[in-house]
């Protein structure tokens, strides 16, 4: 399990952009709160993107503060990896996708 | 030449901006570098990592000429920049402030080791070389030719103009020397030449006038700044009646050469090597970037 | 590379930068404070400033855009660019305090409203930031027992503020003990606590918290937006009054208010008065009791610093303060402190610069 150890934030409140705020959430598990100018029609999918970088982290207990105007798939991700390497304060692992990667 | 890439303009998207970065697709720019340099923060070079990565990996523009500009070779952010960047899988890595053929080598290096780590095809991602010192440029041919991977030289005029303790202005006469320097050893070496940019973006006078020089000097591309330049830019690399007339003939030449089996071919009294098909081939690739009628099946020779 | 605006740190630290911010903000119509920890500014490619915004502790304010640059969301930018910085910085909590005019566009931006008036909103960036606040305060068990409450800067902790806690503790079943947490008074904030606890350590029904951003203090609420320096006060306390009767009060289940009556400070009586106003509204009582006195003169913490300026801890303090502070004020510990009272007089942080002189003669 990944922890957090620290609050951190990533991404801006730019059309097209999502900003990010997670801190460490300790006996309270997962807490999202969502604000989206598209919430009706695509929370649900930002909400999906974010719960598979957290499995991917494996991060167990966050509490996450989403502020979504209008980003694509690619965007959410590339926020998530950023804050969560940020508030773990942990480095990426490049490599980790490549073929024969341990 | 189908396939051809062409490089007569460069611009920049910035690593810090998604807004930047989803939109460089819709202009006319032949290469989009997207940046881990200058135009991000340094708290934010670990965000544009991840963006540039994700941006690319599932929205990559496919009829432009990826490049991603790295922080300098000597910056703390260099390693990582590489171990990202290169498995973003560009076309060619930018690369800021080289001054020596060492450093090329280097970077080859590290670039190749990324690329067997990652199954990527080893040589596959290019280096396209900023020279921004009057070192970069006293050293430009060896540069060139340091290595394989060396597609282009850029002359990166602001820093270089700082480095010479000169002024930058719109004439350019501080950076005379050092654009035809570097086209030279870009000449020597076989590889592309990029020109500076043009700094004022509401001069469109001036811009014509500067992107008709870098054209005629030799220059094969020019950095835009401001994606208002970037049609004006392509419109003074056009070739002109009289390049594409020349380049018609040698193509009909190199044609003729095939149908008789011919090892060589001559015209007009020369010999028609390589880099001569090549430049008719840029020649007619750039003449259909702009849009030029030519009968018959030129454009896919 | 392709963006027409770049921001800039307007670099606050040098007298040319505060000077910018000034005339700038004055061209804007706003006051401009003079303790802002950093600053940002938007520039155009000519090098005008068309926006900025800045920090103070965990404030984002003095937020501006000129006429001629609205509609691109440079606020966005900017906001974006000082929450970024705050939380490099370890500042997660942010808050803002702004006209109710301008509220949406930080409801739009991650921020949720605290409290607000007619004259003012104060917002943050967490939802349910007082109910948290209450749920991590809050002794586990016996919160839900009928309560009253005082709130003190204790600066430093005197006799005085043992009277008023001894006075409220013996009238109640439980007693909260709300200190107001900022680092401008003279003693810090983590000081003020450690003596009031040491104080108070053997009255059983006490309970002795930070007032965290909720307990408003005067000191550092900003007052850039209002058309009247002198509207400050009373704007300060309405907000800071109702937040507490409306969202605080009910969450420790407080009925009632203590506080000492003010003979010297008027910014104190002013609130004092607004008090008696407002929580009455919300089923809250207000009980005000007489100053301690020692011999002809009222007990009062600014006493305590002027003796502290004049002559340093000495004997004459043993009927101001306990023990426990003058053990404090005796000790290589309290040095740094003293010496900053002995060179600025009573008082002598920089916000004073903004405040009346009333204001500035009492900080209880």
């Amino acid at each position: 399990m990944l922890e957090l150890k620290k609050p951190a934030v990533a991404g801006t409140l730019e059309s097209s952009d999502i900003q990010i705020s997670m801190a460490p959430n300790p006996g309270k598990g997962i807490e999202i709160e969502l604000d989206s100018v598209v919430k009706m029609q695509f929370g649900d999918s930002i909400l999906a993107t974010v719960r598979r970088l957290l499995e991917e982290f494996e991060i167990a207990e966050a509490r996450i503060s989403l502020n979504d105007k209008g980003a694509i798939d690619a965007v959410i991700a590339a926020r998530m990896q950023t804050v969560i390497c940020r508030a773990a304060e942990i480095g990426y692992n490049w490599a980790k996708e490549d073929p024969h990667a341990r | 030449m189908p396939g051809k890439k062409l490089k007569r303009t460069s611009l920049y998207a910035s690593g810090a901006s998604v807004v930047n970065m989803l939109q460089a697709v819709f202009y006319n720019q032949d290469c989009i570098v997207y940046d881990l340099e200058d135009s991000v923060p340094l708290d934010g070079k670990d965000a544009a990592r991840f963006l540039i990565s994700n941006v690319l990996r599932r929205h990559r523009p496919e009829d432009k000429h990826i490049q991603i500009r790295v922080n300098g070779i000597y910056s703390i952010y260099f390693e990582e920049d590489l171990e990202a960047a290169v498995r973003a899988r560009p076309d060619a890595l930018r690369v800021p402030k080289v001054e020596t053929a060492e450093e090329v080598r280097t970077i080859s290096r590290k670039v190749a080791a990324i690329e067997r780590k990652a199954g990527i095809e080893e040589g596959s991602i290019k280096l396209w070389c900023t020279l921004e010192s009057h070192i970069g440029v006293l050293n430009a041919k060896s540069i060139a030719e340091a290595d394989p991977r060396v597609e282009a030289l850029i002359l990166g005029a602001e820093d270089f103009t700082a480095s010479m303790r000169a002024r930058r202005t719109k004439e350019g006469p501080e950076i005379f020397y050092a654009r035809n320097a570097m086209l030279m050893a870009c000449r020597a070496a076989g590889v592309d030449a990029i020109d500076a940019l043009f700094p004022d973006v509401n001069d469109v006078e001036g811009l014509k006038e500067d992107a008709k020089k870098s054209k005629t000097l030799g220059f094969d591309g020019k950095t835009a700044i401001h994606p208002r330049q970037v049609d004006i830019i392509n419109d003074a690399f056009t070739p002109t009646q009289k390049e594409i007339n020349y380049a018609i003939r040698v193509l009909d030449a190199i044609e003729e050469g095939k149908r008789q089996n011919k090892g060589a071919v001559s015209l007009d009294g020369s010999m028609i090597d390589k880099p001569i098909v090549i430049r008719a081939q840029t020649v007619m690739a750039l003449a259909k970037a702009a849009g030029i009628k030519i009968g018959g099946d030129y454009y896919e020779r | 590379m392709n963006e027409s605006f770049v921001l800039r740190d307007m670099q606050v630290y040098t007298e040319r930068g505060r000077s910018a911010l000034r005339d700038f903000l004055a061209s804007q119509g706003l006051r401009y404070e003079n303790d802002a920890d950093y600053a940002v500014g938007v520039y155009d490619d000519d090098d005008v400033l068309l926006a900025c915004g800045c920090c103070c502790g965990a404030v984002l304010k003095n937020f501006a855009v000129a006429e001629n640059a609205r509609g691109q969301n440079i606020l966005g930018r900017l906001l974006s660019h000082l929450t970024g910085w705050q939380f490099q910085r370890g500042n997660s909590r942010l808050l803002v305090f702004t006209t109710p005019e301008n509220k949406g566009f930080f409801l739009r931006s991650g921020f949720f409203i605290v409290e607000e008036t007619a004259a003012t909103v104060l917002l943050e960036n967490r939802q349910n930031g007082v109910e948290r606040f209450a749920e991590e305060t809050l002794p586990p068990n016996g919160a839900d027992v009928d309560s009253a409450c005082v709130v003190m800067n204790c600066n430093p902790f005197t006799l005085g503020h043992r009277h008023l806690v001894e006075y409220a503790a013996a009238r109640s079943a439980l007693l909260h003990v709300f200190l107001v947490e900022e680092d401008r008074s003279i003693f810090p904030f983590a000081i003020r606590k450690r003596l009031l606890s040491e104080g108070t350590a053997d009255i059983p029904n006490v309970r002795v918290y930070g007032g965290g951003p909720y307990i408003i203090s005067s000191a550092t609420f900003p007052t850039y937006f209002l058309k009247e320096v002198n509207q400050a006060a009373d704007v300060w306390a309405e907000l800071d009054l109702t937040l507490f009767a409306r969202r605080i009060a009910p969450l420790f289940h407080i009925s009632r208010r203590y506080v000492g009556e003010e003979p010297y400070c008027i910014l104190t009586r002013k609130y004092n008065e607004a008090m008696r106003q407002i929580l009455p509204r919300y089923g809250l009582s207000v009980e005000s009791i007489p100053r301690l006195r020692a011999g002809s003169k009222a007990v009062s913490a600014s006493a305590v610093r002027e003796i502290l300026a004049r002559q340093g801890a000495c004997s004459s303090l043993r009927e101001l303060v306990p023990e426990s502070t003058l053990r404090f004020l005796e000790s290589e510990e309290a040095a740094p402190v003293l010496m900053k009272l002995r060179k600025t007089g009573n008082g002598g942080s920089m916000w004073f610069e903004k405040r009346t002189k009333e204001e500035i003669s009492c900080l209880n």
